[in-house]
């Protein structure tokens, strides 16, 4: 997916605009919050397991080349391949030759943002290949030709009308001719429309929310069932997963298991938890015949060495979307690439690098709600600030706001001057009133703060 | 590929300022591995049964207490007749030895698309979450979980364990199957307004047959 990120601030106009997403996004942010503090509260734990997911994960990483070894030795124990990829094009040549290999045309897949993130389905398409969305929020992003907005709910942006009408234009073709209104019916037309795609698929591909080294096995959760339909019916399951999601034994994954869904939806667990441990046995009467997990990098293994590598412990629950006022605000399309809200403002500039996605450590208030609701307790404004000195260092000459500054501080080193000409301004735009241009502020009283200040000590 | 595999590797170790790791970390790890050692556990009441039921009904499943397994047939029939399905099923073939009213035509393979209704066993319950665990075997193929619009689980009172970490000692006394689906409820999705809607993929419906 090519990234619109350098014009974040233009993007922010045009959503701040937009009824229908102010909308989505009003009734999403309550559906998110209100959840989550239910299920939190619900659960007295709530903050041991953190911390020691917090522990698990930090041993885990010191540990990397270890665990992904030893995985890759339990899955090769299981009867599947593990492939290696550094770049998001050798994943995606991966893929498509695992897929040509076994001569696919048809590939349904799983909601996987490392995929996105790869921008495996250009390729795919690139190569003659029909890919499925199966996940619906997915799908009907797919049918839309957008990117998710939302990492848990790509299509929280999208009305029904939205929907009903891409429903109505793309499914005419699968003899569903009537256009559609209420939710029930949308639900059902696509789970028939999505039904065939599962049963022709050669190859399914999913993500993985984890990977565990103990068994070799990927671990996906979804409400909807799609990821299992994906991993059970064609011949061939692909799993595609950054090597950051590895996890020691089935122990370990027990405790993210009880921080995910609760951070992400409110739920306990979502519907379907699911482990898939290499192709299907001898003796099975369903399952693919073959099994592969595609170990993705790209630039992960250097973030473990730097300043940013309390990013690699984020399981993409999306709690910091729901709870940040900027998200909240312009949606997650605002944002330009794959991963949006406070961890997409790290992990962007990370990924393209600063120069191309420089406003994005800006678009926060720090107001520190996204680390408190983190799962995995990462310090996103102190990341976002480490972000914002890189970017000020990195630029060479003084900018617009570093001259103001410079400015400022003229006066500020002389506070008789600063004094004098603070009372002159506050007497000067007391007069004028409101000056129209942008937003009206309320008319200054004509007195500077210290001067208001020294007359009250003066009377007491 | 293996220059792929060797340039992550390194980096990792080069981010990490060390070597490869030596022996004597690497058994640590090993042992660590071995000791399945469970962490944090949410503190739970005793009567397990209960909450079941009650997590059970949070996520939207149905339930049927029966005494014996002789009485798995009459709880199908009653969720066939409540709900107005033909008696086609397809099943579990660990569920054959039951009498099964002769009528009814029951199939025991891979789940097929026209399929309307599967029965199966569960290998656990978990009574933290009211959860399921379901393992795919020759007997249990994984499309019985998922093709079906209807879904019945049998579980057996003794295969109610309080957390999941249970189901991983049990899990370890054999080989590891090549799905294990941990089911909490029929299928659903929020995708559209956020409105819940059940039966996305999945099932619609999950019904229970707990047997005493
Ligand atoms: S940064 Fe934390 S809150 Fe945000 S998606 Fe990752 S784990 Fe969840």
């Amino acid at each position: 997916m090519k990234s619109t990120a350098h014009i974040f601030k233009y993007k922010t106009k045009i959503a701040l605009k937009n009824v229908n997403l102010q909308n989505a996004l009003a009734r999403s942010k309550s559906h998110f919050i209100d959840k989550r503090r239910a299920a939190v509260n619900a659960l007295p734990e709530f903050n041991r397991l953190r911390q020691r997911a917090c522990e698990i994960k930090e041993h885990t990483l010191a540990h990397l080349d270890f665990y992904l070894e030893y995985f890759e030795t339990q899955v090769h124990n299981s009867g599947g391949y593990v492939h290696w990829a550094d770049t998001p094009q050798a994943a995606c040549e991966q893929i498509v030759s695992i897929c040509q290999a076994t001569k696919a045309q048809r590939v349904t897949k799983g909601k996987s943002m490392i995929s996105e993130e790869i921008a495996l389905n250009t390729a795919l398409e690139l190569n003659g290949i029909e890919v499925t969305e199966t996940d619906l929020g997915e799908y009907i992003i797919q049918l839309a030709k957008e990117p998710p907005s939302h990492i848990i709910a790509p299509a929280v942006h999208k009305t029904r009308e939205e929907i009903a009408n891409l429903f109505y234009e793309h499914h005419q073709k699968y003899g569903f001719t009537k256009r559609l209104s209420q939710i029930p019916e949308l639900v059902s037309e696509a789970r028939k429309v999505l039904r065939k795609k599962f049963i022709s698929a050669d190859v399914g591909i999913t993500g993985a929310n984890f990977l565990i080294a103990e068994t070799g096995s990927a671990v996906i959760v979804t409400n909807e069932g799609n990821g299992d339909l994906t991993n059970t019916l064609p011949r061939v399951h692909i799993v595609v997963a950054s090597i950051e999601k590895v996890l020691p034994s089935l122990e370990d994954v027990a405790t993210f298991l009880r921080l995910l869904a609760r951070s992400a939806t409110g739920q306990e667990l979502t519907s379907y938890t699911s482990f898939s441990t290499g192709p299907r046995r001898p003796e099975d009467l369903d399952g693919p015949e073959e099994f592969h997990v595609v170990l993705v990098d790209n630039g992960r293994s250097e973030m473990l060495g730097n300043e940013f590598h309390e990013m690699l412990r984020c399981i993409r629950c999306g709690a910091c979307l729901n709870h940040c006022p900027i998200y909240s605000a312009v949606g997650g399309h605002a944002y330009g690439w794959v991963y949006p809200g406070p961890m997409g403002s790290v992990l962007t500039p990370l990924m393209l690098g600063l120069d191309k996605a420089s406003s994005l450590p800006h678009a926060s208030t720090l107001c520190g709600r996204c680390e408190e609701v983190c799962p995995m307790q990462i310090p996103l404004p102190k990341l976002l600030r480490q972000l914002r000195v890189k970017h000020y260092q990195s630029q060479g000459k003084a900018s617009f706001v570093g001259l103001g500054l410079k400015f400022w501080a003229v006066f500020a080193k002389r506070p008789r001057i600063y004094h004098f000409m603070t009372a002159i301004i506050i007497r000067l735009f007391a007069r004028l009133g409101n000056l129209g241009i942008g937003r009206n502020l309320p008319r200054p009283q004509g007195e500077t703060f210290m001067a208001a200040w020294k007359k009250r000590q003066a009377k007491s | 590929m293996n220059q792929a595999r060797q340039k992550i590797l390194q980096n990792i170790r080069h981010s990490l300022g060390r070597n490869e790791l030596d022996v004597n970390t690497i058994n640590k790890l090993k042992a660590r591995l071995a000791a399945h050692t469970v962490h944090e556990q949410p503190a739970l009441p005793k009567d397990l049964i209960s909450l079941f039921i009650h997590k059970l009904k949070q996520v939207a499943a149905t339930l049927e207490l029966i005494p014996n397994a002789k009485e798995i047939p009459f709880a199908v029939l009653a969720f066939l007749q409540k709900h107005n399905l033909a008696q086609k099923l397809v099943m579990d073939a660990n569920l054959k030895n039951l009498p099964w009213p002769n009528k009814w035509q029951i199939a025991y393979r891979a789940a097929q698309v026209e399929d309307q209704l599967s029965v199966t066993t569960a290998f656990a319950g978990i009574a933290e979450t009211g959860s399921l665990v379901l393992l795919s075997s020759t007997a249990s193929p994984t499309t019985l979980n998922f093709v079906p619009e209807n879904h019945i689980i049998v579980l057996h009172r003794k295969n109610l364990v309080p957390h999941i970490e249970a189901v991983w000692m049990r899990l370890r006394a054999q080989a590891m199957p090549r799905s294990v689906n941990i089911i909490t409820g029929p299928s659903r999705t929020a995708d559209i307004e956020q409105t819940i809607q059940l039966g996305a993929h999945g099932p619609r419906r999950l019904h229970v047959i707990l047997v005493n």
